[in-house]
């Protein structure tokens, strides 16, 4: 089904009294949170451990379901069946990557079997991934190798080539980086302000607990505390 | 071409019961305290066999079929429910989905062979219908419990995956893609083994039966060549359909996988 909202700038993402309630006994992870993710921002989230920060990104990925309140995307509600092309246009990177069996160009081209993909035409393009891999010194060797042998931080390097090569307008980042070295750290924070340098109305909402990768790169600065932004 | 067979009086299956203090002695030397269980077991084996026995018994003598189809309901019904308990993660939907993966798969394979293969007078006569129901329901439930639980466990343990999928846009079918394919060939391979070792390791039970109640060999095979692809179609689509009756319970229309938990 062609779902023309979702491809299309201005880039809007609104939360209204988001909540969020699990675990047994049941405990409020997000209490009725209002959020507005406009087009070129791009937020710093912060906030202790247990604050809900990965829970508010599951919920703007619709990852789980909402127990109150509602998500707009350029001024829609989300439609049960327009959610795989919404997930393509607003892309949750987790913290933990899963390897399939295969290379990493397997994992790389994964995607574009899927129907959303294929409807939508995207290709995946093995220069522009050798292009991106180029920067930290990576080849064609990369590519072939198994993926499951990968380091934690090169999962996480393969995850976000494999979420930026989709071309997303938002990108939900939960700490992107935990794992990886501090040379890869650089190689993906240079991914990913090129990638937010490429058209100006893609955002992003960042969890970091690095201070200074928060200044670099946010706009705007929400913190979390006990299931509310303050 | 049928020839008479022995037929065994009380006392002879009493000989046959006394062989159970074997299992009594083995557990008292090896003190493998089974003795109670041992004893619950062969009573509720006697006992469920006698009922099945004097029923089978009256519903062969009243001969209609309002009686054939109470008795497939309720085989059918206690087949759906012993495929499901096998999955220890509750879902809502979960006694349903295999009791009509369980129905659909028994009773279009069970009329399919008595209209077409078979063909008694008439088509559901007890004698057939009920025997032949039972081999492939009880076949059917293998697959389906083990499809199942192989998939819905799958789904939960291998959550991180699925949702690595989910999050750069595939569909529910997408994401789960693997797992349901995992989970539909577990179901498959019981029989598959029954097939490929048929009549080399073992005999298989029908044929045994109608052999000992003095058919033809070649009469018992072809009847027991029938029963395997009966039963293989039986476990195929009772699998598939048990496995993806539980993907649309264990996913949501908005293309999510639920928290499941363990049944208490």
């Amino acid at each position: 089904m062609p779902a023309p909202t979702v491809s299309a700038p201005p880039v809007e993402l609104r939360g209204h009294r988001l909540r969020r309630v699990a675990g047994s006994p049941p405990r409020a992870l997000l209490r009725d949170v209002d959020l507005r993710l406009g087009a070129g921002q791009r937020v710093a989230l912060s906030g202790p451990s247990g604050a809900g920060k990965s829970v508010l990104l599951r919920v703007l990925a619709c990852l789980d379901p909402l127990d109150g309140g509602r998500l707009t995307w350029n001024g829609q509600p989300l439609d049960a069946s327009a959610i795989p092309a919404y997930r393509a246009a607003v892309i949750l990177l987790l913290q933990h990557p899963v390897m399939d069996s295969g290379t990493v160009e397997d994992q790389l081209r994964l995607p574009y079997a899927w129907r959303h993909h294929r409807a939508a035409g995207h290709r995946f393009s093995r220069s522009r991934a050798l292009e991106h891999l180029r920067v930290c010194g990576r080849g064609k060797t990369f590519l072939d190798q198994p993926a499951r042998r990968l380091s934690g931080g090169e999962r996480q390097l393969v995850a976000l080539l494999r979420a930026l090569l989709l071309e997303p307008w938002v990108l939900l980042l939960d700490e992107p980086t935990s794992a990886m070295d501090r040379e890869m750290t650089e190689v993906a924070q240079r991914w990913i302000a090129e990638w937010l340098a490429d058209r100006p109305e893609r955002s992003t909402i960042w969890v970091t607990h690095d201070r200074a990768q928060q200044q670099r790169i946010a706009t705007v600065h929400w913190r979390l505390q006990a299931g509310k932004i303050i | 071409m049928q020839t008479e067979y022995i037929s065994l009086a009380w006392w002879q299956v009493a000989v046959a019961a006394a062989l159970i203090l074997i299992n009594g002695a083995i557990s008292l030397v090896l003190q493998l305290r089974l003795g109670k269980r041992l004893l619950v077991a062969s009573l509720r084996m006697t006992v469920q066999l006698l009922l099945i026995g004097y029923l089978l018994n009256t519903i062969f003598a009243i001969d209609s079929w309002p009686a054939v189809a109470a008795l497939i309901l309720i085989m059918t019904v206690i087949a759906g429910r012993a495929a499901a308990s096998r999955t220890h993660i509750g879902f809502p939907g979960k006694q349903g989905a295999a009791i009509v993966s369980v129905a659909f798969s028994g009773w279009f394979v069970t009329v399919l062979a008595l209209q077409l293969v078979i063909t008694p007078e008439p088509w559901w006569h007890p004698q057939y219908a009920i025997p032949l129901l039972g081999m492939i329901l009880g076949n059917a439930l293998t697959g389906i419990s083990l499809g199942m639980e192989r998939f819905v466990v799958g789904t939960q343990q291998r959550r991180s995956e699925i949702e690595g999928r989910l999050v750069l846009g595939a569909s529910r079918f997408e994401a789960v893609a693997p797992i349901t394919g995992d989970a539909i060939r577990t179901g498959m391979i019981p029989i598959l083994n029954t097939m490929t070792v048929a009549g080399i390791v073992s005999l298989p039970g029908m044929m045994t039966g109608q052999l000992l109640a003095g058919a033809e060999p070649l009469d018992a095979v072809r009847y027991q060549i029938v029963i395997m692809f009966l039963i293989a179609a039986a476990v195929a689509m009772g699998t598939v359909g048990a496995v993806l009756l539980s993907l649309r319970r264990v996913t949501t229309r908005e293309h999510q996988l639920l928290w499941l938990e363990q049944d208490g």
